[in-house]
């Protein structure tokens, strides 16, 4: 029987890093594709094939699913590992990726289409018994008294949401009764020009909620497993900065009553690969926004927690191997914080490119760093400006933020602005010493510290 | 002249094309004649005392990520600009390599029909004096 092992790393930068380290681990053949503006990505020298696949821009490059196929063609790749972000989340990559005779490192496609329309993914939440926000159960009708009195049902403060959308494009949030139409209308043109359908729902708008998630793993026998909750409410802008694992101040039997409902919810729609089903947790109750089809980047705190190689399970279900353990083996254990750090202006967050003259990596028990820097790269202005993970593990919470300080004022990273001051600042911040805030903190807190 | 004797007088030119674009074999008749012509690889024309490629002469990218096809030309071969050199076949396109400069022609720095990446470096050229 043929089986498969090259692995074609459809990524850049860290995740390619880090999925390179679990191919070496495996044993695989690995294989790194590259824009003309990588050519120098620290993965590169560890891999044993590489291809330059197109010009810098991403358009061209890592979101051009025609060239990476192709890069997977010419180098007999027979799985291709999509990291998070270019093509990761695309049903129709993934579509092509099937018809070629490979393997996607993660869902079949019509999962990935079923999880990534807003509306068909919460119907499929609702019949797996993971808790939703209360809302529409489908798109709401065009005629707008009906969606008015739909809406009224729903109750008031609630938002309006494109059905295909993301990243607060065709979104509303609708205070009271009267602003519904205008928001509905908006909301629809908006859809409908960003992602070529109007369609739009409502669900009841959450005022000061936390970003809970939960962590899965499925093998293609229909085993499937959750690896406990991380807390992601530090963000700015939808986009993550501060994760933790376990989420505190949540009775953990709630939270392992998600898990199994997650999971369980795998197995039902046959879902395959590592996945995380995004929740807002406000007054108790958890209501599911969206799953993420493929690895994220804040894993790793899930890994120091569970000691699970999420990366390594990964490519082993590719590889069409059950899961070599149960849920009853999976063990969080102490308190995981990771800081994303950005090549970013710490007050502006515009991106800061450029070349990082030095490259010193904080070190000690319980600290990990995810990062494809070295002396003398040079931050491409093309993509993504995350250049770094810091990841520590402590015994608990108060440890790991310890910890963080330490690595933190130990690392060094000259040349280019990041995160890393922010960072500094936000480890002795009393709302993020305590914990549980709400996903409106980070901005409320520059807000105020604003000139 | 007869379409069999326009044919012969413009043969030299014709091989030179087909050598040109890579074309091995062609078929032409009308109602007067016809005539099938096949042309094995090019002759090696490597001069004697050829000065080595270094690399600081002028390489040769390859125009998109495929696979590299040679064209039958040897090292130390004279190239003019424009002159096709090799083809990248990327699916059902085959896109022409050809030379940058007038000069020498180096070793190929791609096996043929390997996988080669976009903009990397096929050939180099030793630019004439």
């Amino acid at each position: 029987m043929h089986e498969p092992h090259r692995v074609l790393i459809a990524n850049r930068g860290e995740i390619a890093l880090r999925i390179t380290r679990a191919c070496r681990l495996l044993g695989l053949h690995s294989i790194g594709i590259h824009s003309e503006a990588d050519a120098r990505l620290a993965h590169l020298r560890l891999v044993d094939e590489t291809i330059c696949i197109g010009p810098a821009a991403a358009s061209h490059s890592y979101l051009d699913a025609a060239r990476v196929l192709r890069a997977a063609e010419l180098t007999n790749a027979d799985i291709i590992h999509p990291g998070y972000g270019f093509l990761s989340e695309n049903a129709d990559f993934a579509a092509a990726v099937e018809q070629s005779g490979r393997i996607l490192a993660g869902p079949t496609a019509a999962i990935m289409r079923l999880m990534g329309d807003k509306i068909s993914a919460k119907q499929q939440m609702r019949r797996s018994g993971v808790p939703c926000l209360p809302g529409t159960e489908d798109a709401l009708p065009t005629d707008l008294s009906e969606a008015q009195a739909i809406c009224d049902a729903i109750d008031y403060p609630l938002i309006v949401k494109a059905a295909g959308g993301g990243g607060g494009r065709g979104m509303r949030v609708v205070m009271a009764a009267a602003d519904l139409r205008d928001a509905i209308e908006t909301a629809r043109e908006e859809a409908g020009r960003a992602f070529g359908n109007p369609s739009v729902y409502a669900e009841r708008f959450l005022q000061h909620p936390r970003h809970i998630e939960i962590q899965v793993l499925a093998d293609r026998q229909g085993n499937a497993v959750w690896l406990g909750a991380r807390d992601c409410s530090i963000q700015r802008r939808h986009q993550k900065l501060i994760e933790e694992a376990p989420a505190i101040g949540i009775d953990p039997q709630a939270i392992a009553e998600l898990g199994e409902r997650c999971a369980k919810a795998c197995t039902l729609m046959g879902y395959t690969g590592a996945g995380t089903f995004e929740f807002l947790y406000e007054d108790g109750a958890f209501s599911f926004i969206e799953m993420n089809t493929r690895l994220q980047v804040e894993h790793p705190v899930t890994e120091m927690t569970t000691g699970i190689d999420i990366v390594r399970e990964q490519l082993l279900i590719a590889m069409g191997q059950p899961l070599s353990f149960t849920q009853a083996d999976v063990r969080t254990e102490g308190h995981a914080i990771e800081c994303r750090i950005n090549a970013e202006d710490p007050v502006s967050f515009r991106p800061a490119p450029g070349k990082v003259l030095n490259w010193r990596a904080p070190g000690g028990p319980g600290v990990r760093v995810d990062t494809h820097l070295y002396d003398g790269y040079v931050v491409p202005p093309n993509y993504d400006s995350l250049i770094a993970k810091l990841i520590v593990h402590g015994t608990d919470r108060t440890d790991a933020l310890n910890r963080m300080h330490a690595a933190l004022s130990e690392m060094q990273i000259t040349g280019i602005a990041t995160t890393t001051p922010l960072h500094l600042r936000l480890m002795n911040e009393p709302g993020v010493r305590e914990g549980s805030v709400s996903v409106h903190y980070l901005e409320a807190l520059m807000r105020k510290s604003a000139p | 002249m007869t379409f069999l004797e326009d044919l012969l007088n413009d043969l030299p030119t014709l091989v030179e094309r087909m050598r040109h674009h890579d074309v091995r074999h062609v078929s032409l008749k009308n109602e007067t004649g016809a005539i099938a012509l096949t042309v094995t690889a090019t002759p090696c024309q490597t001069a004697h005392g050829a000065p080595a490629v270094t690399v600081e002469d002028i390489p040769v990218l390859s125009p998109e990520m495929g696979r590299f096809r040679q064209n039958g030309l040897s090292i130390g071969q004279t190239v003019r600009t424009g002159d096709i050199i090799g083809f990248i076949e990327t699916g059902a396109l085959r896109l022409p390599v050809t030379a940058t400069t007038n000069g020498t022609l180096g070793p190929a720095e791609i096996g043929d029909n390997s996988p080669v990446g976009y903009h990397d470096v096929l050939f180099r050229i030793h630019q004439d004096a």
